[in-house]
């Protein structure tokens, strides 16, 4: 489980306020950091909300126009970009295994199988297959 | 008595790295012990072997002091409960042990940032981006993937990749084995056993943790066994792994995923040995020679 170092820093770095407040925006195409955080009904105190809301848009992630004294925050990727760019970072790390310390692959990424050990593997399984289909029958 | 805490954390230390040094040695005959095991029990007993150091150390350095304790507690010995003369040799272990438990609570802390919360931060995305089916949670990529992810509350994620390219018996296969990882509590035992080897360098434990973790997917790859025949798992471990491997890209080449052929070999094995008696026996003779010899030697070496 644990071959190599877990590269943590390549992770889409996104805490779970945050993908609240994006959610949050997909609904609403444009909130005050005041509406967001009455809309989000959590613990989180309206600073900290506000600086969620500080951090998306440095990520690139919301876009933000002032009006008046306050900030209106709107989503600036969509739900499905998002998403599609989050799994693809995901699997790109599982395929090249820095992610094998934090999970149980079902089956390890192998990149060089031996053609002759996969034949001598998919025989010993049809041999066993057969006995059991005779001994069934 | 608060004066023995260093001496006590210094000795307890030092025994504990002088044990994971020897277990470490003596680890190519547990090997061999465990190989004709049942997988279920060898990760047992291998976790154990992992996690011996840390705690015959506790318990022999807790032999070792006894006798203060019980002088230093005495008030005939230690009037108003002070007794500088005996505590001043312990006091002088108090940096080392300083150093030595900063170091290990670092180690511990590097760990926890290295494993847990990356793991944590996944989950977090992971159920964000992906849809809950009940026994697992479907991501939409068209790579086959399959894995089980958390510590405390760990799900089964499988993709639409390989939810498309598998039969019915291939992903019943495939939850089997990953419903076993949450039934054995897998990825928290492996994270403990991590945290357990810390008092040595990585690569010196690197094998016990990489058999560990191949004990642990055998047991469960035998405990899918229990729902469909040995031959369909094995095709189904087969099948996953030239699937995954298909779809590899040129930026993954290097990664080699060595564990499969053994864990095929296992599943197609007759029978297992479920008869734990030697190792079971011989794990409980070497812990208790490890929590008495350091008392032992003690006695002989110190107090004649």
């Amino acid at each position: 489980m644990f071959k190599s170092k877990a590269n943590s820093n390549t992770l889409p770095n996104l805490g779970e306020l945050e993908l609240r407040i994006l959610n949050l925006l997909w609904e609403e195409p444009t909130l005050t950091a005041k509406e967001a955080h009455g809309r989000l009904a959590s613990h989180s105190s309206a600073n900290t909300v506000q600086s969620a809301l500080e951090r998306l848009y440095r990520k690139s992630l919301l876009d933000r126009s002032k009006q008046g004294h306050a900030f209106y925050y709107s989503a600036k990727v969509q739900r499905a970009e998002l998403t599609s760019s989050l799994i693809g970072a995901v699997i790109d790390q599982l395929q090249v295994g820095s992610l094998e310390p934090v999970l149980s692959s079902f089956v390890d990424f192998a990149a060089e199988m031996d053609d002759d050990t996969l034949s001598r593997l998919e025989h010993m399984i049809q041999e066993r297959r057969q006995q059991r289909t005779q001994n069934h029958d | 008595m608060i004066e023995f805490i260093p001496g006590f954390l210094f000795t307890w230390f030092a025994i504990w790295m002088l044990f994971a040094f020897l277990t470490n040695l003596a680890y190519p005959v547990v090997r061999r012990l465990l190989r004709d095991l049942h997988p279920g029990t060898a990760s047992g007993l291998l976790f154990a072997w992992i996690t011996l150091p840390a705690f015959t150390a506790l318990l022999s350095c807790t032999l070792l002091f006894a006798p203060l304790f019980v002088l230093m507690s005495s008030e005939a010995h230690c009037p108003g409960g002070h007794c500088e003369i005996t505590a001043s040799g312990a006091n002088m272990l108090g940096i080392p042990a300083l150093v030595i438990g900063v170091w290990l609570l670092g180690s511990g802390f590097i760990v926890f940032k290295r494993y847990w919360l990356p793991a944590h931060r996944l989950a977090q995305q992971l159920k964000f981006a992906g849809r809950d089916e009940g026994r697992f949670v479907r991501l939409p990529s068209s790579s086959p993937a399959a894995f089980t992810l958390g510590w405390l509350k760990p799900r089964i994620y499988l993709t639409d990749g390989l939810l498309e390219q598998c039969s019915e018996e291939d992903i019943a296969c495939i939850l089997n084995h990953e419903e076993a990882h949450l039934r054995r509590r897998d990825n928290l035992s492996q994270l403990t056993a991590r945290l357990f080897t810390i008092v040595l360098p990585t690569k010196l434990l690197e094998r016990q943790l990489d058999d560990y973790n191949l004990l642990c997917e055998q047991a469960c790859d035998l405990d899918a066994t229990r729902f469909q025949p040995a031959d369909e798992v094995a095709g189904t471990l087969l099948k996953v792994a030239r699937l995954q491997s298909a779809s590899l890209p040129v930026s993954a080449l290097g990664f080699i995923g060595d564990h499969i052929e053994q864990r095929i070999l296992s599943v197609l094995k007759l029978q297992h040995s479920d008869t734990s008696r030697l190792p079971t026996i011989l794990l409980f003779t070497i812990a208790f020679a490890m929590v008495l010899v350091p008392a032992a030697l003690f006695q002989w070496l110190v107090l004649g």
